[in-house]
């Protein structure tokens, strides 16, 4: 069995983002963080990677690398750097604070991002878990 | 339950508060509210120190039961904040009052200690500068298509500490739930423009800092750096709580009340420099 450690690219994690937010983090990311509303696209990107998933109400029904030919609805993109922190504190509130340093770019109609704000949080938040 | 409310008229506005009957030959302590918020966030506080003291709680125009400005206008800018909170200390007859806030409440003990003739302060999670939120985000919290509700409840949710209760968690985020879209922004917005640091050298009553550590925007360096600007106050007492954040006084009320208690202790007795970290 070879020792070296297979680098999973950036989208077969957001395939298995896609299981783990179909599956047992489901009924949080619909319910508390209102995901069942939410029918678009969201798009991480981290370093030069990018990935995009499209839910339907709430669902995840599709992953594709880079950004869809129907352009970019709303995202969220940082080094791996500004992912690192990210992973420490797990909130898109703090990852846009102006007072922080290494904060996360949000991407999309400012509005339509707002109206999304839990959604992507909790997203990139279970995305943090298996990064 | 020892705690009444009642309202009185402070510059033609209604205002809500609430009190806990505590003793009234001693010491009085208004209490302030995090952004958005109301009173309710003391009465955890309020029952613990109901036999020492007597403390009067009450909402900011636009927040809980009281009245909004007129025309349904919101507080904006921490001068009218100050302004607003004194005229309310004069209406209720209190006489060198200890003035407790947290968040904006934490902030605005300072513009209070440097401008009104205050006993003492406490400050929780506050700071003298706060530059931290998106104007963005201030705009959108009052906009048609954005429910302020849900698209802040995040903000809310990553400052509470990691060993809070799910109860007073429930609680805290209950409190986002209900809050008004115009009254947050107006809060935040005062909030983001708060800078009183050129005058922190005016400030010469006794202090108490209380930081829940668990806060990755109002920080601890922060507090730290509020506090260093301190230089002619000769009683500052910091008491960093770990594992708690950003609504320290819901979150953990039974440690703020211990550590206020001891410092409205050591000040009435002793009143001289002490230093505590």
């Amino acid at each position: 069995m070879s020792m070296v450690e297979k680098k999973i690219s950036m989208y077969e994690k957001m395939l298995q983002l896609k299981e783990k937010i179909n599956g047992e983090e489901a009924q949080k990311f619909k319910e508390f963080y209102n995901g069942k509303f939410f029918s678009g696209d969201i798009t991480i990107t981290e370093k030069m990677e990018t990935v995009t998933l499209t839910f339907h109400h709430g669902k995840c029904i599709d992953v594709v690398e880079g950004i869809p030919n129907s352009g970019l609805d709303i995202g969220v993109s940082g080094s791996k750097e500004d992912w690192d922190k990210f992973v420490t504190h797990k909130s898109l509130s703090v990852a846009t604070n102006k007072g922080n340093s290494n904060n996360l770019t949000t991407h999309g109609g400012a509005i339509r991002f707002r109206q999304n704000f839990n959604v992507v949080a909790q997203l990139i938040r279970v995305y943090a878990s298996i990064r | 339950m020892g705690i009444n409310g009642f309202y009185i008229t402070v510059s033609g506005i209604k205002i809500y508060c609430e009190t806990n009957n505590g003793p009234e030959n001693g010491d009085t302590i208004i209490c302030l509210h995090t952004a958005g918020r109301e009173n309710r966030q003391y009465h955890d506080m309020m029952e613990i120190l109901k036999d020492k003291y007597q403390m009067i709680s009450f909402d900011m125009p636009a927040h809980g039961k009281s009245w909004p400005l007129a025309g349904n206008k919101v507080i904006n800018n921490y001068v009218d904040y100050g302004k607003f909170v004194w005229a309310v200390i004069e209406e209720l007859g209190v006489k060198d009052p200890i003035v407790i806030g947290c968040s904006m409440g934490g902030n605005i003990v300072y513009h209070l200690a440097q401008e009104y003739p205050v006993k003492a302060i406490c400050s929780m999670q506050g700071s003298d500068y706060t530059p931290t939120i998106d104007e963005k985000i201030l705009e959108l919290l009052n906009h048609p298509y954005v429910n302020p509700q849900h698209s802040h409840l995040e903000f809310s949710e990553c400052l509470i500490g990691s060993a809070t209760t799910q109860e007073r968690r429930d609680f805290i985020l209950w409190g986002v739930m209900q809050e008004i879209g115009i009254t947050k922004q107006g809060d935040l917005t005062q909030y983001n423009g708060f800078d009183v640091r050129e005058k922190m050298d005016q400030v010469t009553c006794p202090v108490l800092v209380v930081h829940g550590l668990d806060d990755k925007i109002a920080t601890g360096e922060m507090a730290e750096a509020t506090m260093s600007r301190l230089t002619n106050c000769k009683t500052i007492v910091y008491r960093p709580i770990e594992d708690y954040g950003h609504f320290i006084l819901v979150e953990n009320p039974e440690l703020v009340s211990v550590y206020l208690d001891e410092f409205i202790q050591m000040i009435d007795k002793q009143g001289k420099v002490e230093v505590l970290n």
